[in-house]
C-alpha cells in the first residue's frame, strides 16, 4: 500500500510538474507564453563491434529531451534541456539497461546586445560548429549519430561537450558579413569512469578551462553563408580511479571549423589538434589530431543524401586519451540518407565502416536507422 | 503489550473501537498506523503539488488565445515591410489579386524549401490555369539582412518578378505569424516551424490553407478547368 502511495504521489509530482510547464500544448501554441518543447528518438543498430561500448545489435531507445527556452525579460532569458536517455556508453559488460536523465543544459543569460549575452550555466562548449549547432534533438541533425569524436561525453566524445561556467557570445557586422565570437571560462573537466565529467557540483580540482571561438560568417557574393573560424581550449584534466589520482594533463587545443550552405549544398568540417602534456612530469607533449569533413544535398526539401569522414589520430602516451572510453584513434567513412516524412518527423539511415586497428581496436562496419520526432 | 497499543493508537486522531483495537497484534496495528499516516501525508502532499502545480501554471505570463485571422489579410495588416532590396512595402499592394502567402528563413533547408517547391509547382499550375498570382514569402527571422533573398532567389533559381520576399521587425513578424496561425518555435539557432501555405484571394480572404495534410491539392486545377486560356488575364480564382 505504502508502495502504491508512493506510486500515486509521484505521478501527482509529475503531473504537477507538466501541469505547471506545460501548460499550452504544440497544437495549440502560440508563440508567446511557456511552451514545453521537445525531442525523441528510436533506432536500430547493427554493428559488427564485438563488446561495443555503445551496446549491442537491436533496436534502442535514443533521446526523450525536453526543451524550455522562456524569454523572462527582453534582457534576460532562460534556457533548459533535460534529456532521459538509455543508451550511454560503458565499459563492456556493465551496462545496467537502467535510463540516465541529465540536466544537459541549464543556463541563464543576460543579452546586452546582438553585440554580447552572457550566460552562466551549464552550456554546450563553443567549439568547432557540430557542438553548438545541433544540441540533443536528434531530428535536427542530418545523421544519426554524431561524428564519434564530437560525441556528448557519456557516448565516447572526447572533447569537452557541456561546460560549467561562463559564456560571453555576440556578433559584429564587419565588412560583408560579421564577425562571431565567443570567450568561456567554466569547472575544468575530469575522467570518471572513462568519460568525461564537468563537475555540476563544483569545481573540486580548483582547475578552470578556458576557451575562444572566433569566426567570419560571409553574407552576400559568391561565398554567402559560409562560415569559418578558429577555436582553442586550455585545462588540466585529472583521471580518477576509485578517488585516487592516476593522471594529471595540461590538455591544449586549436583547430578550425567551416560550415557552408551554398543553395541546397551543405558542408561542413572540423579540426582539432591537441598538444597534451601530464601535468607534473617534464615530459615532452603528446600530439594528437581529429578531424571530419561532411557534405550533404538537399533534394525537394525532403530527401538529404549524404557522406562523411572521419579521422583521428590520438596518442595513447597521453594521459587524456588513454583513459577516455572513446580515446581510441579510428578512421570512419559514412554514407547514409535522411527523409523528412513530415515536417515533424524524420528518417534516417546511414552505415559506415569503422577502423580502430591502430590502437588495437576492431574493424567493424556499423548499420543505423532512427525514427526521430521534435514536438 | 497493550501500553505499546494504546501509544500507537493516541497518534491517531480518528481512535476506533476499543473492541476493535484489541483484537490487534502490536505489529498489525503499527502498520495500520503507519498506513494511515502515510496515507494522510501522502493526500496533504498530493495536495501542496496540485496547488502548486496550479499556482504556477496560473502565475505564467499571460498566454492569449490567437487573434481572430483578419479576414481581409491584405488590407487590414498596417504593417511595414521591408522586400529584398530594402524598399518599405504593405502587404495591401496586392489588393485585387489573388496571393500566394508563406513564411520561410533563407538558411532554413528543409521545411521551407519543400514550401518553397510547392509554390513552384502551383505557380505552373496557376500558370496553366491562365491565372495570374503574387506569391509572397514573409521571412520568420527578422534579424537578416537587406540583400540576403537576393542571393537566395538566385541560388534557388526563384527569379520571376511575382514573387516577392519580405522582412519585417520583430514585433510584426510576431504579431502576423501570431495572427495568420503561423507557430514557430526557436531551438537556439534554428527556427522551428510547420509546412503552411495561404491561398488569399482579391477580396483578401483566405479562400484555401495547405497544410501538411493537403499539401498535394493543386488549388488551380478547377481554374484550369473552367478558364479558357484566351482570356488568362481576366480569369481570377
Amino acid at each position: 500500500m505504502l508502495a502504491d502511495w508512493n506510486i500515486k504521489i509521484r505521478r501527482a509530482a509529475v503531473l504537477s510538474l507538466f501541469g505547471s510547464l506545460g501548460i499550452q500544448t504544440p497544437a495549440t501554441a502560440d508563440i508567446e507564453g511557456l511552451t514545453v518543447h521537445g525531442f525523441a528518438d528510436v533506432y536500430y543498430t547493427s554493428t559488427g563491434q564485438q563488446n561495443s561500448p555503445s551496446g549491442n545489435s537491436g533496436f534502442k531507445l535514443g533521446n526523450l529531451d525536453l526543451y524550455l527556452a522562456p524569454s523572462l525579460t527582453d534582457h534576460i532569458r532562460a534556457l533548459m534541456e533535460d534529456v532521459v536517455e538509455f543508451d550511454d556508453w560503458t565499459a563492456p559488460g556493465t551496462y545496467n539497461g537502467q535510463p540516465s536523465i541529465d540536466i544537459e543544459r541549464l543556463q541563464i543569460g543576460y543579452i546586452v546586445s546582438d553585440e554580447l549575452t552572457v550566460w552562466m550555466g551549464r552550456f554546450h562548449t563553443p567549439y568547432g560548429y557540430w557542438n553548438t549547432a545541433y544540441h540533443h534533438g536528434a531530428e535536427l541533425q542530418p545523421t544519426v549519430m554524431r561524428p564519434q569524436f564530437v560525441a556528448f561525453e557519456d557516448h565516447g566524445g572526447v572533447l569537452p561537450a557541456h561546460m560549467d561556467g561562463l559564456w560571453a557570445t555576440g556578433h559584429d557586422d564587419v565588412g560583408p558579413g560579421r564577425i562571431t565570437y565567443d570567450a568561456y571560462l567554466g569547472n575544468g573537466q575530469r575522467i570518471l569512469d572513462g568519460a568525461l565529467d564537468m563537475q555540476n557540483e563544483g569545481n573540486a580540482d580548483a582547475h578552470t578551462a578556458l576557451g575562444t571561438r572566433l569566426g567570419y560568417e560571409f553574407r552576400g557574393g559568391a561565398l554567402d553563408s559560409l562560415w569559418l573560424g578558429v577555436h582553442a581550449l586550455e585545462e588540466q584534466v585529472d583521471n580518477f580511479v576509485s578517488g585516487v589520482i592516476t593522471a594529471r594533463t595540461d590538455v591544449k587545443l586549436f583547430g578550425g571549423f567551416l560550415h557552408w550552405t551554398p543553395g541546397d549544398w551543405e558542408l561542413m568540417g572540423e579540426y582539432y589538434d591537441f598538444d597534451n602534456r601530464a601535468h607534473d612530469a617534464l615530459s615532452p607533449s603528446h600530439s594528437s589530431t581529429a578531424w571530419y569533413a561532411e557534405a550533404d544535398y538537399t533534394f525537394y526539401g525532403r530527401i538529404t543524401p549524404l557522406a562523411r569522414v572521419e579521422r583521428d589520430s590520438l596518442s595513447q602516451h597521453d594521459g587524456y586519451f588513454q583513459y577516455l572510453l572513446g580515446g581510441q584513434s579510428y578512421t570512419r567513412n559514412l554514407i547514409g540518407v535522411r527523409y523528412d516524412l513530415t515536417p515533424q518527423t524524420a528518417l534516417k539511415f546511414d552505415a559506415n565502416h569503422t577502423d580502430a586497428t591502430r590502437n588495437g581496436g576492431q574493424a567493424y562496419n556499423e548499420m543505423h536507422f532512427q525514427v526521430a520526432v521534435r514536438f | 503489550m497493550n501500553t505499546v497499543n494504546q501509544d500507537i493508537i493516541a497518534l491517531d486522531t480518528k481512535r476506533p473501537p476499543a473492541a476493535f483495537v484489541s483484537t490487534r497484534t502490536p505489529r498489525a496495528a503499527m502498520r495500520a498506523a503507519m498506513v494511515r499516516s502515510a496515507t494522510a501525508a501522502g493526500v496533504r502532499l498530493m495536495l501542496v503539488l496540485l496547488c502548486l502545480g496550479l499556482c504556477s501554471a496560473l502565475c505564467q505570463p499571460a498566454v492569449y488565445a490567437a487573434a481572430p485571422v483578419p479576414a481581409d489579410v491584405l488590407n487590414e495588416w498596417p504593417y511595414d515591410w521591408q522586400d529584398e532590396h530594402g524598399a518599405v512595402t504593405q502587404l495591401s499592394q496586392w489588393r485585387g489579386k489573388t496571393v500566394l502567402l508563406t513564411m520561410a528563413y533563407p538558411t532554413c533547408r528543409e521545411t521551407c524549401s519543400y514550401a518553397l517547391h510547392r509554390l513552384e509547382e502551383l505557380q505552373q499550375s496557376a500558370d496553366r490555369a491562365g491565372t495570374p498570382i503574387e506569391v509572397v514569402v514573409i521571412s520568420y527571422d527578422p534579424k537578416i539582412r537587406s540583400g540576403t533573398w537576393s542571393i537566395y532567389r538566385r541560388h534557388h533559381h526563384l527569379d520571376r518578378t511575382n514573387w516577392h520576399f519580405l522582412t519585417g521587425s520583430a514585433a510584426s513578424t510576431q504579431q502576423f505569424a501570431k495572427a495568420l496561425q503561423f507557430p514557430y518555435w526557436r531551438y537556439d539557432e534554428h527556427l522551428v516551424h510547420d509546412f503552411k501555405i495561404l491561398l488569399i484571394g482579391p477580396d483578401g480572404q483566405i479562400a484555401e490553407t495547405l497544410t501538411w495534410a493537403t499539401r498535394n491539392n493543386d488549388l488551380f486545377a478547377a481554374a484550369a478547368v473552367s478558364c479558357p486560356s484566351s482570356d488568362a488575364r481576366g480569369c481570377k480564382l
